[in-house]
C-alpha cells in the first residue's frame, strides 16, 4: 500500500501491554432494508450509492478505495490479518470500502450492517479512536441518511447493537496471565462488567501470541463517553494484573526468564522453515522480553507485533506469484521473520 | 483455600484441564501454576464454544421460549420489509428500521436483560427532532385499523391506564392488527415509563 507508517507501526503501539485500542460504530441506510430483507441486486445498489457519496467527500481524498469485484482471496484475507476488514465482510459476496493511507480508520460497506466504521489508535487511548470514528460518522452520516430512533437511536441489524451502534474494544498482550491459567477467571470478572475477553486469532485457529481483545457488551441506555471510561478502567485493571505477575515472575526466575527470551531468539534468527503458532508464541515471548528489559533490541523503535502481523499467512502470499504449500508458506515465515527480527545486543 | 499442588500457599489461580478428555478443575498458587502447563484460552474456548456468543445467542434464547406458546404476537408482521415476530424470534435479527417500532414493544423486557437500557443515551444525529415529532402513518395500517377506531378511542378516553395496562392493550391491539392503536399505547407507555424513572 503506501510507505508511511501504520497505526500499529508507530513506536507508541509496542510500548505496553495495552497494544491498541479501537471504535467500531454500526450504521444504516434509512432507505434499504437491513442484509437480511437486502436481495443481493438491492445490495449492489446500496454500496454502489455509498461508494458514489463517500467518493465526493474530501475527508475520503486520500483513502484507499476498493472493491471486493477486484480483490483477488489473498488480497483479502490479507487485508483481514492487518485488521483492515472483519471476518464477516470477509465472507461477503459483494463489499467494498475505504481505507485510510495509515489504516487506522476503515469503511466498511455491506457488512452485517450497511456501514461499518473501525477507527484504531495505537496504545491504550480510546478517545482518540473514538474521536477518529465520530469525525468520519458525521461526515457520511450527513452525506447519506442514516436509520435512527430518538429511542432506539442508530438502527441496526442486530438489537444487541443498537443505541450508539458502537463497539469499542482494547487488544491486549498477556502472556503471563495465559500462562498461569489466569484467563479464565479473568474472563469472568470482566464478564462481571457486561463485557467480553475474546482471544484475537489470526486464522481463526490460533491465538496470535497471547492477544487478547475485552469489548464492550451493552450498547443501548448507556452513553458512549460511559463505555469508553468503563473499558478504559478495566483494561488498565487487567494490564496492572499482567505487569504485577510478570515482575514476579521475572523476580523470582530472572535466570529462566532471560533465557526463555533468548532461546525464542535463537530459534527465530535461525529457523528455516516455521509454522504460525510456534512463530507467534515465540514472537510473544521475545515481546515480552523487551517490554521487561530482559534482553535490549539495538535500535529503540524495535517492534514486534508488525512482524506478527507480517507473519500471518496471507501477507506472506501477498509477494508470490502463485498460490503456497503451507510448507512453502513456512519458509516463507522463517525468512520474513530472520529478515525483520530486530537486532539484540549481547 | 490452598493450593493443590505444594498445599502450602494460598491458591490464586481457577483454571481448567484437559485431562484425557475430561475437563478438570484446579485451584494453584502462583508459584505452582508456572510449573505447569494449564489449558491455553483458546484451548478453552474451544471446549466451550457453545458458551463463546452466549451474549449474541442470549436474546434469541429468551425469546425461544416465548415462541413454543405460539401466542398470536407471533404472527404480527412488519409492514415494509414483511418480517414475521417468528422469525425475528430465531435469528434474533430484524429485518428494517420499521421493525423496531413493530417489534420493539414485544422485546422491551428482553431488551432490558441485554442493554443497560431501552432508551438511546449516545449520541444523537442530526434530524433528530423531525423524526421525533413526525410520524407518518402508512397506508397498510390505516385501511387496517378503519372499523376498528371507535374501540380504541374508548379506551384512549378512560382513566388513565397504568403502566401493566398499556403493555396488556397494546398486546390486545397488536393481535386485533390494529397497529395504529398500538402505536399509540406503545407511545403513551415509552412517554410514561421515562416519566417515570
Ligand atoms: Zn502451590
Ligand atoms: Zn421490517
Amino acid at each position: 500500500m503506501t510507505g508511511l507508517l501504520r497505526w500499529y507501526e508507530q513506536a507508541d503501539a509496542n510500548n505496553g501491554i495495552i497494544i491498541s485500542s479501537k471504535v467500531r460504530l454500526a450504521r444504516n441506510f434509512s432507505k434499504y432494508n437491513f442484509s437480511l430483507k437486502l436481495s443481493e441486486e438491492a445490495s449492489a445498489k446500496m454500496i454502489h450509492e455509498a461508494v458514489k457519496e463517500l467518493n465526493g467527500l474530501k475527508e475520503f481524498a486520500s483513502f484507499l478505495e476498493y472493491d471486493f469485484k477486484d480483490l483477488d482471496d489473498t488480497q483479502k484475507i490479507a487485508l483481514r490479518e492487518r485488521h483492515c476488514i472483519s471476518d464477516f465482510l470477509l465472507q461477503q459476496k459483494q463489499a467494498a470500502g475505504f481505507i485510510s493511507p495509515k489504516e487506522d480508520i476503515s469503511v466498511m460497506l455491506n457488512e452485517e450492517d450497511h456501514i461499518r466504521i473501525q477507527a484504531y489508535s495505537a496504545g491504550n487511548d480510546l478517545k482518540s479512536a473514538y474521536k477518529k470514528a465520530s469525525e468520519i460518522d458525521d461526515v457520511i452520516g450527513s452525506a447519506v441518511h442514516y436509520a435512527y430512533d430518538y429511542k432506539y437511536g442508530y438502527l441496526t441489524i442486530c438489537p444487541s447493537n443498537a443505541g450508539t451502534g458502537m463497539r469499542a474494544s482494547v487488544m491486549l498482550h498477556l502472556p503471563m496471565l495465559a500462562a498461569a491459567g489466569g484467563i479464565d477467571s479473568l474472563a469472568s470478572e470482566v464478564g462481571r462488567f457486561q463485557m467480553k475477553l475474546k482471544s484475537v486469532g489470526g486464522t481463526g485457529k490460533y491465538s496470535i501470541g497471547d492477544m487478547y481483545r475485552i469489548s464492550n457488551l451493552v450498547t443501548l441506555g448507556v452513553s458512549e463517553k460511559q463505555i469508553l471510561e468503563n473499558l478504559k478502567a478495566i483494561a488498565e485493571m487487567v494490564a496492572k494484573q499482567e505487569a504485577e505477575i510478570q515482575k514476579e515472575y521475572i523476580d523470582s526466575m530472572p535466570v529462566r526468564a532471560r533465557d526463555t527470551v533468548y532461546r525464542a531468539y535463537g530459534v527465530l534468527k535461525y529457523a528455516r522453515s516455521i509454522d504460525l503458532k510456534d512463530a507467534l508464541t515465540l514472537l510473544s515471548e521475545i515481546r515480552f522480553g523487551i517490554l521487561n528489559g530482559l534482553v535490549k533490541p539495538v535500535k529503540k523503535t524495535a517492534a514486534i507485533y508488525p512482524i506478527m502481523i507480517g507473519a500471518s499467512p496471507a501477507n506472506l502470499c501477498l509477494e508470490a506469484v502463485e498460490t503456497l504449500t503451507e510448507e512453502e508458506i513456512n519458509t516463507a515465515r522463517a525468512d520474513f521473520i530472520r529478515k525483520n527480527l530486530p537486532e539484540i545486543e549481547n | 483455600m490452598l493450593c493443590e499442588i505444594c498445599g502450602e500457599r494460598e491458591a490464586v489461580y481457577h483454571f481448567l484441564r484437559d485431562d484425557n478428555g475430561t475437563l478438570t478443575e484446579h485451584w494453584v498458587c502462583r508459584e505452582c501454576a508456572r510449573k505447569i502447563r494449564p489449558m491455553s484460552w483458546y484451548e478453552y474456548m474451544e471446549k466451550h464454544a457453545d458458551k463463546r456468543d452466549a451474549f449474541e445467542k442470549l436474546l434469541t434464547g429468551m425469546l425461544k421460549g416465548i415462541t413454543e406458546d405460539d401466542r398470536p404476537e407471533m404472527h404480527v408482521s412488519c409492514p415494509r420489509c414483511g418480517m414475521v415476530f417468528k422469525e425475528f424470534v430465531q435469528v434474533g435479527k430484524f429485518g428494517c428500521p420499521e421493525c423496531y417500532n413493530v417489534f420493539g414493544p414485544l422485546i422491551e423486557d428482553n431488551m432490558l436483560k441485554i442493554q443497560a437500557g431501552t432508551r438511546h443515551l449516545g449520541k444523537k444525529y442530526q434530524d433528530e427532532t423531525e423524526q421525533e415529532e413526525i410520524e407518518i402513518p402508512s397506508v397498510v395500517k390505516k385501511i387496517k385499523a378503519k372499523g376498528k377506531k371507535k374501540k380504541t378511542e374508548e379506551g384512549s378516553k378512560s382513566e388513565p391506564l397504568s403502566l401493566e395496562e398499556l403493555k396488556a392493550q397494546m398486546q390486545k391491539a397488536v393481535e386485533a392488527e390494529d397497529y395504529e392503536a398500538a402505536a399509540r399505547f406503545r407511545d403513551e407507555y415509552r412517554l410514561r415509563k421515562g416519566q417515570e424513572s
